[in-house]
């Protein structure tokens, strides 16, 4: 498993109380957000579906089949509710 | 001479004091402020505080870009908007835009752009602590604004849905100097606009944040007159590749502009500028042909989710200058 690239995961929101931290570095062999967070949901209870959030990827929004590179930073934004 | 526009995000609490005197320039005829505050209740729920979560990489340049859209849009001489991190008790200031203009029209249309945007698309999030010990993150909150999101007085396009379409790859996207790509369209009978992304299955779903394409509308009277003007009587409407073929509705009157069709809210965001994969994609000429005719069609954002239906519900035009002129 350590072959794979690593990838570090910001949580923002529900989403990091739900997670109980708020980033945490993973290793995984998948290369998009949407397949990365099919693996976070199966191992966490995020209890959000990808149609209900947004990703960032690099500190832009990015599309969930946004190809990844090694390294790069991934966020998943809840519904936004500034103002 | 480009105004000065400014996004901040301040963990501290936000003096006002001098930043409106701080807007515009000597042609500076008119300064609107708003300050949003934290108030004690929400929904009907005491509020004790709350916390303001932000992405600051993302929520700074967020910001900075909606500002200096508005400011372009509205023809604005200066505009500033701070928002609060951290948390707030009752009576702090949440948020504060001021901006500068000419004229106060375009002043106090700016700002409640600018607000509303930045509700809706800032990387932040509020958490309430309610006066019974209960948090919760709260959502948005599209009712609040009045005229904002989900309003009930949008115009609706008396208008019919001739065909809808979706592609799943760019053809021609990106693609300057290289063969175009054959992803081919689908037509399909309805599709789900889901708010702020896009058609589902489309090539621009989710494509970027506050994407002004996320859906694009063709007037069928313009597939019918490139098939008479260049003698194409069976090009298909699907050749423009756009999504929504639409009937009895002056598209380039909806710019800028909201509107309802099918029960679904979009917004206007500018005309769909035909380019020179036209001339391949349809024939010779026809790029010149629809620029000159305002013809390339209207892109627009989603501001509501549904499911649009075609060739359903269709109304004819009832009165002349009505909402389909």
């Amino acid at each position: 498993m350590s072959d794979h690239p690593s990838y570090r995961i910001f949580y923002f929101g529900l989403l990091a109380d739900r997670r109980g931290l708020s980033e945490e570095t993973i290793t995984s062999a998948a290369a998009t957000p949407a397949a990365i967070y099919a693996e976070l949901i199966a191992i966490h209870p995020l209890g959000m579906t990808p149609e209900q959030l947004r990703v960032a990827v690099n500190d832009e929004f990015a599309a969930w089949d946004h190809p990844l590179q090694p390294g790069d930073t991934m966020a998943l934004l809840p519904p936004m509710s500034g103002g | 001479m480009s105004a000065i526009v400014r996004f901040s995000l301040s963990p501290a609490p936000i003096e006002v004091a001098g930043l409106a005197a701080a807007l515009g320039d000597p042609a500076t005829g008119a300064v609107v402020t708003f300050e949003g505050r934290v108030r004690n209740h929400n929904a009907g729920q005491a509020v004790a505080n709350l916390e303001y979560q932000a992405y600051p990489a993302l929520a700074n340049k967020t910001g900075q870009r909606i500002l200096e859209e508005e400011a372009k849009r509205h023809g604005l001489l200066g505009a500033h908007a701070v928002h609060r991190t951290g948390m707030l008790e009752i009576g702090d200031i949440a948020v504060w835009v001021g901006v500068a203009a000419a004229h106060r029209g375009a002043a106090f249309d700016a700002t409640r752009a600018m607000l509303e945007r930045l509700k809706h698309e800032l990387p932040i999030w509020k958490k309430e602590t309610y006066a019974d010990g209960r948090i919760e993150w709260v959502g948005p909150d599209p009712d609040a604004a009045g005229t904002g999101r989900a309003h009930p007085g949008l115009p609706e396009w008396q208008a019919e849905l001739c065909a809808i379409y979706l592609s799943a790859g760019h053809d021609f996207r990106g693609r300057h100097g290289q063969e175009r790509m054959d992803h081919g369209i689908m037509e399909v009978d309805q599709v789900e606009c889901v708010t702020g992304m896009g058609l589902r299955g489309d090539r621009y779903f989710g494509h970027k944040q506050d994407f002004k394409g996320q859906v694009t509308f063709f007037d069928a009277a313009t597939v019918e007159s490139v098939r008479e003007r260049f003698n194409v009587p069976a090009l298909p409407a699907a050749a423009f590749r756009r999504n929504l073929i639409v009937r009895g509705v002056a598209l380039g009157d909806w710019i800028g502009k909201r509107f309802r069709f099918q029960g679904i809210e979009f917004e206007g965001s500018e005309e769909c500028r035909p380019c020179y994969w036209m001339d391949s994609a349809v024939g010779a000429g026809v790029e010149d042909f629809l620029r000159a005719n305002c013809g390339g069609g209207l892109r627009a954002r989603i501001l509501s989710d549904g499911v649009l239906q075609a060739g359903q519900r269709f109304v004819p035009p009832s009165t002349p200058g009505g909402h389909a002129g």
